[in-house]
């Protein structure tokens, strides 16, 4: 016999944490993105002043 | 007369069953699609002749100290092969596509919808709550992912769940198309997407670094594949190791596939492979590609319907991983719909974000499980 409400939860953990993790990366990957992006540009400025 | 009744005893042809012979045909298949069609030779060559040996009688190579039973234990029981084969992944990928459109993270995490809907349907089938999500992770199209898993939660299915995993893996050209089709139309297809923008070297070091924190702080039971992923990337995103870039993308590769190859193949005897319970792995499987692909696209429409920059839904059934063949499927599509539709850079994104996504997938089943 299939324990329904234990299978339920271990499909809704799953489905949680796998957007969960992806959408936190993902915008910790724009932060970093934007962040490394600008540093490059003034670094770039500097160089030309 | 009971010495010569002792010397035959001990040779192997008396003992051999008629499921011994029937794993010894299931092997020459494998090696007939292997070597005659191509279909993923690197794995169905060893993972065949691990089935073909293993159904010998008395050789003892399963036993305790046997040859295979020490690739068995030592190389999938304790998880040390799997992670390798990450490194080695690792050492090959390029995130750019993923730095460049980090929202194709979630066209990775859209396509694992397949896993959960094909866990549904094992438990249906009757199989229990550790098989069904060793079943489930096929539709994430990911082998060594499979297989990492299985040796967590259901070791006696791991056999059946890599030769459908990696099966079907080959069989994303054919599975992907319909499905795409279907639930696009010719116009949304055709749709040319914005090229994506340069990404610097910086960006790709402090990818692996970022994602490691994410991940192994979140879901730390994903932590043995993710971390030899990123190693793998770090590596080759450095610049600095080449040697150690080669050697996990090459020859460390290729001796970890025939281990595992062989290890696998090994635990596919007469009595563990020959039940309903394999019919059941392999419908469900395509069960869980098909709503992987499908649960990609959809959320890759839904995301058009609140974002500025669209993408085309081709990209997300490159969600599935089979990298990069599911990206090459989709970007054939897209060009039949428009010849100067270009989107295999843009179908990379989902396709690397799904081997990300199913590796988080496999650790949130072993938390919830174990």
């Amino acid at each position: 016999m299939v324990d329904w409400d234990a299978a339920v939860r271990v499909a809704l953990s799953g489905i949680v944490s796998v957007f969960a993790v992806l959408a936190v990366l993902q915008v910790t990957v724009q932060v970093a993105g934007a962040i490394i992006n600008s540093q490059a540009q003034k670094q770039k400025e500097k160089q030309k002043a | 007369m009971n010495q010569l009744i002792e010397i035959f005893s001990g040779v192997g042809i008396t003992q051999l069953t008629a499921g011994n012979i029937a794993m010894w045909l299931i092997a020459f298949v494998l090696f007939y699609l292997a070597i005659k069609k191509g279909v993923e030779p690197l794995l169905l060559v060893p993972i065949g002749f691990g089935i073909f040996a293993a159904n010998f009688p008395l050789t003892g190579l399963l036993e305790e100290g046997g040859l295979f039973y020490i690739f068995y234990h030592y190389g999938i029981e304790n998880e040390l092969i799997p992670p390798l084969i990450f490194l080695g992944l690792g050492a090959m990928t390029d995130f750019g596509p993923v730095i460049a459109n980090p929202k194709t993270l979630l066209l990775g995490a859209a396509a694992q919808l397949g896993v959960y809907v094909a866990f549904f349907g094992a438990l249906l089938m009757g199989f229990t709550i550790s098989e069904a999500a060793c079943i489930g992770i096929i539709g994430g199209a990911d082998g060594p992912t499979s297989i990492f898993l299985s040796a967590n939660l259901a070791p006696h299915m791991m056999g059946s769940v890599a030769v459908a995993a990696y099966s079907y893996m080959a069989l994303v050209p054919i599975i992907i198309p319909p499905i795409a089709k279907l639930l696009t139309t010719k116009q949304e297809r055709a749709m040319v997407m914005t090229q994506m923008r340069m990404v610097s070297k910086t960006e790709k070091i402090v990818f692996p670094l970022l994602t490691s924190i994410v991940i192994m702080l979140l879901v730390p039971k994903s932590a043995p594949l993710i971390a030899m992923f990123m190693l793998g990337n770090l590596f080759m995103e450095s610049g600095v190791v080449e040697r150690l870039t080669n050697v996990s993308r090459d020859a460390l590769m290729n001796i970890v596939t025939i281990l595992l190859g062989v290890g696998v193949g090994s635990t596919m005897t007469a009595e563990t492979f020959l039940t309903w319970k394999t019919i059941g792995v392999f419908i469900m499987g395509v069960v869980a590609f098909a709503f992987a692909t499908a649960g990609g696209v959809l959320i890759a429409k839904l995301m058009n319907l609140f974002t500025k920059n669209k993408v085309n839904p081709l990209i997300g059934a490159a969600g599935v991983s089979a990298v990069p063949m599911a990206a090459r499927v989709v970007h054939n599509l897209g060009a039949e719909a428009n010849p100067q539709n270009y989107l295999l850079m843009h179908a990379m994104g989902p396709n690397v974000a799904g081997v990300i996504g199913t590796a988080v997938a496999a650790g949130a089943f072993i938390s919830a499980i174990l």
